[in-house]
């Protein structure tokens, strides 16, 4: 193993793909977030264009990965914006707890009579 | 004249472009019926096309290819992967046709029920317009995607095109209630990050096993080919770590409930089918390569994926509220099955996982085009005022429980059987327990469908109803002679494991 990513830019590169994992799983802001992922496709795009160059596909391994990721991450900003609009707020503790402001008053209309089985929402 | 499906067959790549031009017409027609019937007819064509393509793999062996400069795509069709691209193919274009109905549904569930919807304008505009094709188009997206990583014979593309469809079919899930209820926004970010995540890991891990096996890992079949076994091993886990969380096998698999359960939409369902297949790809390569050690990782990740679904998809089904949150986690029990018994390593277990996966996948191919009749009330009484809907999903749900005379009965049994044959007891203990658990929570949603008071309307007519009468009816054809569908799944097995023994 250590001939195929036992030198320094592997090393590297796993950093910054760990690094920028964590910002996508951390808390805070769903921008910040969305960022986290945008570096990850790019991380693993270099990653997956270093380790296969050498196996004949060199960077063409890289651009759909790229492609994916990029598009990830657009999905990821637009729905940041759709939660600003939504819930006023875009950082991850303001959002869960209006979620779970939501949640309690969806159980309240449930066990209201007449409503439908709280089973079935 | 060649037919549609003998054109496929003649030219796999059409495949890929019905879809695509699926998705086009979708977005190009601009209103919610129009752009649904497009895709759902191109994703219809282009299953019938794999069916026909998959005959050709049945009868011809593998087919190679290549399209572009200097063979830029390069093509790789087993029946196994023409099987599955069936699969995908079909359940898209049911998903498809659910979405004409299915979401104005949905979009009254969630604001009639207290949460926060953001304004009746938005949704009243969100039903027609851009907004209303984009659910379908992405439907057609995603399955050209999963039809493009199933094909493919590029690992790194491979894994890129699954990242690709799991992106797509989120963004579908989140468009189409997010403006009823805000939650689907939190929780379409979180899947995402989640599949994110699992598309690196499963990009990585595919990027090794290329340059563990010099780009010849579809070929490798001595253990003197592979450059370094303990790279191919090490991508090899991440490889099935990344597609295990895409098919939300257990314990990778938390982002598919909250999904599912808010958006009440089916559309992750083509990446979960699309991801396992893929994961049974490289598994199956894995198999065949002759090392020492590659061949026993891959069934233990496999295993091990696999039994900790079964055991989590059943017990979380028997705690589950929600009807959409109960249909998240069966599907994880479910796959997870498949996941189980292909890690027994051998023909008799690769030859039950593929059927099982088939059948299961008929399963939930019914119980989604039932799902806008589901609507507001859920299944309470759906019987009273649907029977011919309720009946489909008494066939559907009594085949995922593995009931004797449907047609879930006979991947279940082979399952058990082949568990039996390679002497993991515990398999077979641990599917006895998880049909168990299967009874209780089947029996508790029989219950409402049949026996309570239905709380409003008869659902109208839609072209969804058709296909799930269909599929409820082969649910139960193939309960009395799977003989056909196990000969199909015998050759898919062969095709993956090649001479093994």
């Amino acid at each position: 193993m250590a001939e195929i990513i036992g030198h320094a830019p592997f090393a590297l590169l796993a950093l910054v793909v760990a690094a920028c994992a964590g910002m996508a799983i951390g808390g805070g802001g769903m921008l910040r977030r969305a960022l986290g992922l945008f570096g990850l496709a790019v991380g693993a795009a270099a990653f997956a264009a270093a380790l296969t160059t050498g196996a004949g596909a060199g960077d063409r391994t890289a651009l759909p990965v790229l492609a994916a990721g990029a598009t990830a991450a657009l999905v990821a900003l637009a729905l940041a914006i759709r939660a600003r609009e939504a819930y006023g707020a875009t950082d991850t503790a303001t959002i869960t707890a209006k979620d779970a402001a939501d949640d309690a008053a969806e159980t309240a209309a449930d066990a209201a009579p007449g409503a439908a089985s709280a089973r079935s929402r | 004249m060649m037919s549609v499906s003998g054109w496929i067959a003649a030219n796999p790549a059409l495949a890929l472009v019905l879809p695509l031009l699926g998705a086009v017409a979708a977005v190009l027609s601009g209103r919610r019926v129009q752009a649904a019937i497009a895709a759902g007819v191109a994703l219809a064509l282009g299953a019938a096309g794999a069916a026909a393509l998959a005959a050709r793999t049945i009868a011809e062996g593998r087919l190679e290819g290549g399209f572009g400069a200097d063979g830029a795509w390069r093509y790789e069709i087993d029946a196994f992967a023409a099987c599955a691209l069936v699969l995908v193919l079909a359940l898209a274009a049911v998903l498809a046709f659910v979405a004409a109905t299915g979401a104005a549904t949905g979009a009254a569930t969630g604001a009639a029920k207290g949460a926060a919807a953001v304004t009746p304008s938005r949704e009243a505009a969100a039903a027609e317009g851009a907004v209303a094709a984009f659910e379908p188009a992405a439907i057609a997206l995603s399955a050209a995607l999963a039809a493009f990583a199933l094909t493919t014979a590029d690992l790194v593309t491979a894994a890129a095109a699954v990242w690709g469809a799991a992106v797509a079919a989120v963004a579908a899930a989140a468009v189409a209630r997010a403006d009823a209820d805000r939650r689907v926004i939190s929780s379409a970010f979180e899947a995402l990050v989640a599949l994110c995540l699992a598309g690196a890991l499963a990009v990585i891990g595919a990027a090794l096993i290329a340059a563990a096996t010099g780009g010849a890992f579809w070929m490798v079949r001595e253990a003197a080919d592979i450059r370094s076994p303990r790279a191919l091993a090490f991508g090899l886990g991440l490889a099935l770590a990344g597609f295990g969380a895409m098919a939300a096998l257990a314990p990778l698999h938390t982002w598919a409930a909250p999904l599912v359960g808010r958006s009440r939409v089916w559309t992750p369902l083509v990446v979960v089918v699309a991801a396992l297949a893929v994961a049974l790809r490289f598994a199956g390569a894995a198999l065949q390569t002759g090392d020492a050690v590659v061949p026993w990782l891959v069934c233990v990740v496999l295993a091990t994926l696999g039994a900790a679904s079964l055991a989590a998809g059943a017990l979380q089904a028997l705690s589950a509220r929600e009807d959409a949150r109960l249909a998240a986690y069966v599907v994880t029990g479910q796959f997870g099955l498949v996941a189980l018994g292909f890690g027994f390593g051998t023909p008799e277990g690769a030859t039950a996982a593929i059927l099982h996966a088939g059948l299961a996948t008929l399963a939930f191919g019914v119980i989604a085009a039932v799902w806008p009749a589901v609507g507001r009330a859920g299944f309470d009484g759906l019987g009273a005022r649907a029977p011919g809907l309720a009946a489909a999903t008494t066939a559907a749900l009594l085949s995922l429980m593995g009931a004797p005379l449907t047609a879930g009965f006979a991947g279940k049994w082979l399952l058990a059987a082949a568990a039996l044959e390679r002497g993991w007891y515990w398999a077979a203990w641990l599917l006895a327990a998880a049909a168990l658990a299967g009874v209780v929570y089947t029996a508790r949603v029989l219950e409402r469908i049949w026996m309570r008071p239905s709380a409003s309307a008869a659902p109208r007519l839609a072209p969804s109803s058709a296909l799930a009468w269909a599929g409820g009816i082969a649910c139960v054809a193939l309960g009395f002679d799977a003989r056909g569908a196990e000969a199909i799944a015998h050759v898919a097995a062969q095709a993956l494991l090649g001479a093994i023994r």
